[in-house]
């Protein structure tokens, strides 16, 4: 309401975040587990005397500064862009809320920068003692890092007591935080063990390439054994409500009609768990044929598991963006009387149609559709509305608009209720038939 | 393994024996070694037809009347009855896939040379039966999509000359498409293709056994000191498990992701609707006959188009016996280059057929 909306063609501006946000997560897990592993491994070296092994982690440090750097600030910043831009309400509630944590946690990046640089220059200039203090600076910094992220993170899904508190402590330490925090961390151990196989494929001496795999490979153990528990443990937290597509999804997924986000977490369990499998099949069990382009097959199913995996978690918070406040169209949760007493149009601020009138109908659809609808639906893109409301004549779509607005409707839990006067709901129900018919047989 | 079971299985079944040949396998190392793995590839989508097609056909009925009512009640009543479908329908694409991309990838290490020629005729009579598999399959749902779809296919067969009519009544069982069609391309997909299939896959995969895998010719410029290999097992058996796993994600991913949707049931007295064209696998060929005119002096264009392609084909198959040795010693160029014009044109033709 009080921001313009920018509306992306085709791709729709969720997508926008979601590629940046999905690389951004592979490449921010893989940065903080790559903390905890190089360091671990250089302490390994130094109490067996493996000199062999430690310039293995030395040449990995120069990987995990390059990628981890470069592909984190890179997408870091994207993020940024694409969330002010694309749901510019949402990221303004987050940062009046967070904005101590945030501080905090650009504060923490400060010092993770600043190590990881330390620790990829400094192997030949600092004391074996001093580098490991400096490497276990930056993974305690960056996993402090993701305790602030997480925390606003889970907040969104899981806001708690904040809803009635409004408080930072309530917003913060919400019911989803310590689980998500568990499971995040077992994540980037694994997510450290995948890259790890990329560069140790590529070791010159096959006697260390074939010992560099198998412990590579053990760090996705954890992972693989403690998940599905702390899963268990993150969905107890999540609200009934949230459950609901999931578990409707569940109950039917026999027959066929279920939700696509109980489509995807099957997916994301399916490859999650033969990730495992191809982790105990190749690097551990045939660690001499394990090449380079299996490594980076490897690390391309770990991007999927972690693209669907955080698809599932962002549909899970649907209707909302911030769970029980705000809807994902940017609009206010317990603000319905007002926007249809008022009207949506009179208090958009950035809107270019104020009011209903006659001549102005078509237009006016348009804007409410951007207003309301755009932020997940795209024309005749992703989620088309030209394909879900196919064939569907003027009473069909104001029966469907009127469903959209009953707060007992089906579409309760699934999508934000519509707002606006009955002149707005017309409007909308005229402009939707542009999209649902074509022009010669409206 | 218990120890007493090791022995008795030993003793009937000569377990070690098939371990010692599996050991003694060696699969050439060299750059294009990654090509080896579509033949797996296709074995596997193999499978996965096989396991999810017998699931299938426990609820599928093969009739005018029944065929679309039980294909919506597999894919929305039987239990996991969408998901099998959806791997079935998504298997066959991709295995088609993997095929083509098995296929070229042998041309062009001309992996088909003396004594490997029954290997490729083989290869190519299973790439001919899948492509059978795919177009009876295509009609069982008894939709909209698939019946229209149908009738252009056995409307392109048809033109064949000499035989294309005794064909195209053969497979639709009369004039018309009709439920005697659907039980006669049932019969096909069903029971005819997979014993044919089964069996040159089988002498397929013998032949394979026997010649070893096939080494593009710079392997064998090299000394034979420098010819370096793989133990089959259980060096290069692990990564085709590897491999397995990834397709086993893709295809469930597209499969859950992506689920297969029924179309309305066929109306046989409704026009066709608009924009009916058929796979993929089949769009060259279809684009080809479009691109055509309907006359050519004396010939009908169809008729000219379908000669052509079938000359194409005949061609590709028969490359062991003309893509003789160069005085050097080298394969000549030729059937490399008309590999390349095979490839593009199919990708020419299919790009062309969407676009039009």
């Amino acid at each position: 309401m009080n921001y313009p909306i920018w509306e992306v063609p085709l791709l729709g501006g969720g997508w926008v975040i979601g590629l940046i946000a999905i690389v951004h997560v592979y490449v921010s897990h893989f940065a903080i587990g790559t903390g905890f592993f190089l360091v671990y491994t250089e302490w390994k070296c130094y109490q067996s005397a493996d000199a062999r092994i430690l310039a293995y982690v030395r040449h990995h440090s120069r990987f995990f500064v390059l990628l981890s750097l470069v592909t984190g600030a890179l997408t870091g910043v994207g993020i940024w862009f694409a969330i002010g831009l694309v749901h510019p309400a949402a990221t303004s509630a987050l940062i009046h809320q967070f904005v101590f944590v945030w501080a905090i946690e650009w504060a923490v990046f400060l010092v993770e920068i600043a190590s990881a640089l330390i620790y990829y220059a400094a192997w030949e200039r600092l004391s074996a003692r001093q580098h490991m203090l400096v490497g276990w600076i930056y993974a305690v910094s960056a996993f402090a890092s993701m305790i602030a992220i997480n925390g606003i993170l889970t907040f969104m899904l899981t806001p708690g007591h904040w809803l009635e508190t409004r408080q930072l402590w309530d917003a913060f330490f919400n019911p989803t935080n310590w689980p998500s925090l568990a499971l995040r961390f077992l994540v980037t151990l694994a997510i450290a063990g995948l890259f790890a196989l990329v560069t140790a494929a590529r070791w010159p001496e096959e006697a260390d390439r074939v010992r560099l795999l198998r412990y590579a490979a053990k760090w996705l153990l954890p992972a693989y054994f403690l998940l599905p528990f702390l899963l268990l443990w993150y969905l107890s937290q999540v609200p009934q409500t949230a459950l609901e597509a999931l578990q409707s999804g569940i109950a039917t997924v026999g027959v066929g009609t279920l939700a696509v986000l109980t489509r995807a977490a099957m997916v994301s369990i399916v490859i999650s768990a033969t990730v495992g499998l191809f982790a105990y099949l190749g690097p551990y069990l045939n660690p001499r044929n394990f090449s380079f382009p299996m490594a980076i097959i490897f690390l391309f199913l770990g991007l999927v598991v972690t693209g669907t995996t955080e698809w599932s978690r962002e549909m899970l918070r649907k209707p909302y963006v911030i769970y029980g406040y705000m809807y994902s169209n940017g609009l206010l949760a317990g603000q319905e009387a007002s926007y249809n007493q008022q009207g949506v149009l009179a208090q958009a601020k950035w809107a270019s149609v104020r009011a209903v009138t006659a001549e102005n109908q078509l237009a006016a659809g348009g804007e409410l559709f951007r207003l309301q609808c755009a932020s997940c639906h795209t024309r005749r893109g992703y989620r088309s509305m030209h394909k879900v409301l196919k064939g569907r004549d003027i009473d069909s779509l104001r029966h469907f608009l009127n469903s959209l607005a009953d707060p007992a409707g089906p579409y309760r839990g699934i999508m934000p209720r519509l707002v606006g006067t009955p002149a707005e709901q017309e409007a909308l129900a005229r402009y939707l038939l542009t999209l649902s018919t074509p022009a010669r047989t409206r | 393994m218990p120890a007493k079971l090791r022995p008795w299985l030993e003793s009937r079944l000569h377990l070690g024996a098939l371990l010692t040949l599996a050991k003694e396998k060696q699969v050439p190392q060299h750059r294009q070694q990654l090509w080896y793995y579509f033949g797996g590839i296709v074995l596997f989508f193999f499978l996965v037809q096989v396991v999810t097609g017998i699931l299938l056909l426990l609820y599928y009925s093969p009739s005018e009347a029944g065929a679309h009512a039980s294909v919506l009640d597999i894919t929305a009543k039987v239990d996991f009855g969408w998901l099998i479908r959806s791997l079935h329908i998504w298997g066959a694409h991709l295995m088609v896939a993997a095929v083509l991309i098995h296929m070229f990838s042998v041309f062009f290490m001309k992996a088909y040379r003396t004594p490997r020629e029954l290997t490729w005729l083989t290869g190519f009579c299973m790439l001919t039966l899948l492509l059978g598999f795919g177009f009876s399959g295509y009609l069982l749902p008894w939709d909209e999509l698939a019946y229209f779809a149908t009738q252009v296919g056995l409307g392109i067969t048809e033109s064949v000359p000499v035989v294309g009519k005794f064909l195209a009544d053969l497979l639709r069982a009369g004039p018309e498409v009709t439920g005697l069609t659907l039980q006669r391309f049932f019969a096909l997909h069903v029971v005819v293709l997979p014993l044919v299939f089964t069996a040159v896959l089988g002498l397929h995969l013998f032949l394979i056994q026997l010649h070893g895998n096939a080494a593009p010719p710079s392997y064998y410029r090299q000394p034979v000191a420098a010819q370096r290999a793989t133990p089959f097992f259980p060096d290069f058996f692990y990564n085709d498990l590897l491999v397995w796993l990834v397709c086993l994600n893709v295809v469930s991913f597209v499969a859950a992701i992506h689920p297969w949707e029924v179309g309305p049931q066929a109306d046989t007295l409704a026009p066709a609707p608009a924009g009916i064209h058929p796979e993929w696998y089949f769009m060259p060929l279809y684009a080809l006959l479009k691109l055509l005119p309907a006359q050519l002096g004396p010939v009908q264009g169809q008729q000219l188009g379908i000669v052509l392609f079938s000359l194409g084909g005949l061609l590709l198959a028969l490359v062991p016996f003309w893509d003789k040795e160069t005085p050097t010693g080298r394969r000549g160029r030729l059937a490399t280059y008309y590999g390349l014009f095979v490839l593009l044109a199919t990708l020419v033709l299919t790009i062309l057929g969407y676009v039009y």
